[in-house]
């Protein structure tokens, strides 16, 4: 259930008002009864008579509370707010914190150990595979944060979820318009296994500024951020800043140059982000240990030879391994599809394969 | 008076007998032709009257009513010219000796030559089973009869010829039977494997596609090969058996598309175009229902370049017979069943720009339209094509190499052998592929080790595929392990099989 103050906030946040305008009436409504009668002047001079009428009137409108809460209930919809005991300490120390946060999956997660993984939705397959093996390995400290884009995005989650994680996707939009529609199967699960998170009521439609504003909340959220790809003007990068701007360590993989989809991570190392190639450059910065132990896999000779030849080379092309080993290249399929099956390599598109 | 002759009318790719009947009476001059004719039919009767003038014959100025019996069945084309022709003949007097017996078939030109006409060889099929043995058509359809036991086939050039034969002025001697092994063609295609450097995976994956009957489809970025791939299977397809042969000549003959051999001796390869419509790749059209690309492509090769491009519900419309191997077109004028058992390969770029995975060109699709682009091809239809394989970018150094590429011929043998195994096994089983086989089928020959089905297991937690994919993979990997000559399908087998489902399309 919810307080009064907390449904104050709910109803704020449907009127479509400003942020800066939404922020100047927080501290208004931290009572159970806002005052309207005594600071009527002061109000309308601040807020335009217009504005002051929609909020005092609905305000006041005891059906219109009713339902709003009853909606969000129906719908599934957990809203935490800033006067939440919900509400996580992250948010709440940058300076534009989300007023409201509707949530479907596991709410406990916002107070957890979040670090966000992001990415450009045109990311290589390479860094795609690797940012899915690095998701899941996070999990084991933390609650992988992340949008709900293609690419980088989609990648994380999926990496953090098929390793039995717990994550948390913002989304840009309210909850009834899932963006992308293609990713609805992902958002589905993560509302299952872990936590949905938007700024907006489930009616919203995303709009394209929506998008750098919810990267300040995947950024707030987090302790750190990990940059998987970035081009020179990416989504990524507004994320990256903003943990910079809230004394969040930022982490990003390194390319080789000239890659489009890497020149903006490789910025940010220029700048002194930390240069991320495992999981363990991620966890020394905060002194987690990497306790897992390390499962060894029988393989038998070929596969151990493919195997390492693929890792030395780290991205390498199906016909080049056959010829380094002497073999035809049919003759490897059988051995390479062995060692994605046991994951130890993976797929690239184009019968090109990384060792993971 | 009155008089009747035999002809033939085709339903599909069954002959139907057709009786002439000629009345010739005295009264108003007229030319009545009645029985369900269509327009070319009707046509004959003013071919039929200059044919009969130019050919020193009269044509009889009486009242003149000519039946086309069962008067139920419609019936079309233009080989009724010379049963019209005789049939008038003989009632008027002109002829008298004996017709009981004899079918005729053959389209008149206005001097009274003889035409080829289309269908020949399956309503020669058909009467001969229905107890009919003599025979004439036109000398342009002799090699085409030449190949049918059983008969007695006489082609004719002319009106006179066959007047003179009939009455027995002139002994004319049947076409001579040709054994098919020794007119079939040696081919020279202008491809050959050996032509395309690199692409071992898919030479391979093609291999078994051939070997087993499987469908295939190539995956890359535009020109690295696929088409030129493509065009290389009917270079290792196996020799087609008379049998075969018959079949595929049939449906080629009923759409006209016979050469002068008279028989279809190479495997059909067909190319419609990414703007071929449903009724023209299934086959359809009223009221006679034609047979489409998928029927020609029998015992053959269907290529669709670049599928994505293909109208969504022609592609949509392959799916059953791709399951059933016939297609049974349904009409107002009725239903006919065409045999439709085709290997079909397809290619596709990964996405738009075509350069999705490549390792050399940088992607400028966003992963939205990738989606897109795949989505076109449905899930259900590449859930029927068992190889997915990517082509891979060739690289300059690759082409001007001159390493040894295996040839054709060299392909084609271990196909052969494969063939040969499966043809075996599947003795009195009414199959002869591996990809033919049913559930019952696969339970009985493709029994797994449990090593196998261990890997079978992993694969699909692992690599997340379809559970109707299963029996693809071991179908298979059956093929694969024909081609390796072992009885037993063996882990390599499996895990090589399913490589090919593996692919990034899905």
């Amino acid at each position: 259930m919810y307080t009064n103050e907390e449904i104050n906030l709910i109803v704020l946040s449907r009127l479509d008002l400003s942020y800066g305008i939404v922020k100047f009436l927080l501290s208004d409504f931290q009572s159970s009864q806002p005052d309207f009668e005594n600071r009527k002047d002061y109000l309308i001079k601040t807020l335009t008579c217009g504005v002051y009428n929609k909020v005092k009137s609905l305000f006041c409108d005891g059906d219109f509370r009713a339902n709003t809460v009853k909606e969000l209930d129906e719908k599934g919809i957990k809203c935490v707010t800033y006067f939440s005991p919900d509400y996580p300490e992250t948010l709440k120390n940058i300076d534009t914190p989300p007023v409201t946060l509707y949530c479907i999956g596991d709410t406990r997660l916002l107070k957890s150990n979040c670090f966000s993984v992001v990415g450009s939705r045109r990311s290589t397959p390479k860094a795609l595979a690797d940012c899915n093996k690095i998701s899941g390995e996070i999990t084991s400290a933390f609650t992988v944060v992340s949008g709900l884009a293609d690419g980088a995005d989609s990648a994380a989650l999926e990496g953090a979820l098929d390793a039995g994680g717990k994550v948390i996707s913002v989304l840009a939009g309210g909850f009834d318009n899932v963006y992308p529609a293609s990713n609805r199967g992902l958002f589905d699960k993560v509302c299952k296994f872990g936590l949905a998170v938007s700024e907006y009521p489930p009616e919203t439609l995303c709009k394209p500024y929506y998008f750098p504003l919810r990267n300040r909340i995947i950024a707030g959220l987090s302790r750190g951020t990990l940059i998987i790809s970035a081009g020179e003007k990416s989504g990524a990068l507004i994320t990256a800043e903003y943990a910079l701007e809230y004394g969040r360590d930022v982490f990003a993989f390194p390319y080789n140059i000239g890659v489009p989809s890497g020149k903006g991570c490789n910025a940010l190392i220029k700048k002194g982000a930390c240069l991320t190639e495992n999981i363990l450059d991620i966890f020394k910065e905060f002194g987690v240990d990497l306790n897992k132990p390390v499962q060894r896999v029988q393989l038998s000779d070929d596969e151990r030879a493919v195997y390492e030849e693929i890792k030395n080379e780290g991205e390498s092309f199906l016909p080049r391994v056959a010829q380094k080993l002497g073999k035809p290249p049919y003759a490897l399929i059988p051995i390479i599809t062995s060692l994605q099956i046991k994951k130890l390599v993976k797929s690239l598109g184009g019968n090109r394969y990384t060792a993971l | 008076m009155f008089s009747k002759i035999t002809s033939f009318a085709l339903n599909g790719l069954e002959g139907v007998p057709v009786e002439v009947e000629t009345d010739i009476n005295k009264g108003m001059v007229s030319f009545d032709l009645v029985g369900l004719p269509d327009t070319a039919v009707k046509e004959s009767k003013e071919r039929v009257r200059s044919a009969i003038k130019n050919s020193a014959l009269t044509f009889p100025i009486n009242k003149i009513t000519i039946n086309l019996a069962p008067a139920d069945i419609k019936k079309e084309g233009s080989h009724y010219d010379l049963p019209l022709a005789i049939s008038i003949l003989k009632a008027s007097g002109q002829l008298t000796a004996n017709t009981d017996g004899l079918v005729m078939l053959g389209e008149l030109a206005l001097d009274g030559t003889l035409r080829p006409v289309t269908g020949i060889l399956p309503i020669l099929i058909s009467a001969r089973d229905k107890g009919y043995k003599k025979f004439i058509v036109p000398a342009g359809n002799a090699n085409e009869a030449s190949y049918i036991e059983g008969t007695e086939v006489y082609a004719l050039s002319d009106l006179k010829q066959v007047v003179e034969f009939i009455s027995g002025g002139q002994t004319f001697s049947p076409v001579a039977a040709k054994s098919f092994t020794a007119t079939r063609k040696v081919h020279s295609y202008n491809c050959d494997m050996s032509l395309v450097k690199g692409q071992k995976v898919a030479k391979r994956a093609l291999e078994i596609a051939v070997a087993g009957g499987h469908n295939i489809l190539l995956a890359g970025p535009p020109g690295t090969g696929k088409t030129m791939l493509a065009r290389c299977i009917p270079t290792i397809m196996p020799d087609m058996t008379f049998e075969e042969a018959l079949e595929v000549t049939k449906i080629h003959s009923i759409s006209g598309e016979l050469s002068e051999d008279g028989i279809v001796s190479l495997r059909p390869f067909r190319t419609p175009h990414h703007t071929a419509t449903t009724v023209s790749l299934c086959g359809g059209g009223s009221p006679r229902i034609r047979a489409g690309e998928i029927s020609k492509a029998h015992k053959g090769v269907l290529f669709l370049d670049e599928l994505p491009e293909y109208s969504r519900t022609a592609l949509e419309s392959l799916r059953q017979p791709l399951e059933d191997r016939v297609i049974t077109v349904t009409r107002a004028g009725g239903a006919i069943t065409f045999p439709a058992d085709f290997i079909l390969c397809a290619s596709m770029n990964p996405c738009p720009c075509g350069n999705y995975g490549s390792a050399y060109l940088q992607c400028t699709c966003t992963p939205a339209q990738v989606h897109r682009y795949r989505n076109r091809v449905s899930g259900p239809l590449l859930d029927r094509i068992d190889l997915q394989v990517e082509v891979d970018g060739v690289q300059y150094d690759d082409l001007i190499s001159e390493g040894v590429e295996e040839t054709s011929a060299q392909v084609k043998e271990r196909v052969e052998k494969a063939r040969e195994i499966q043809r075996e096994r599947f003795k009195g089983e009414g199959i002869s592929v591996n990809s033919n086989m049913g559930e019952k089928q696969i339970k009985e020959y493709c029994r797994l080790s449990r090593e196998c089905e261990d890997i079978l297991r992993d694969a699909f937690e692992s690599l997340r595929l379809s559970a109707r994919a299963r029996s693809r993979i071991i179908k298979v990997a059956r093929t694969i392990a024909d081609l390796d000559f072992s009885e037993d399908i063996k882990p390599v087998h499996i895990l090589e099989a399913t490589s090919y489902r593996n692919s990034e399309l899905k």
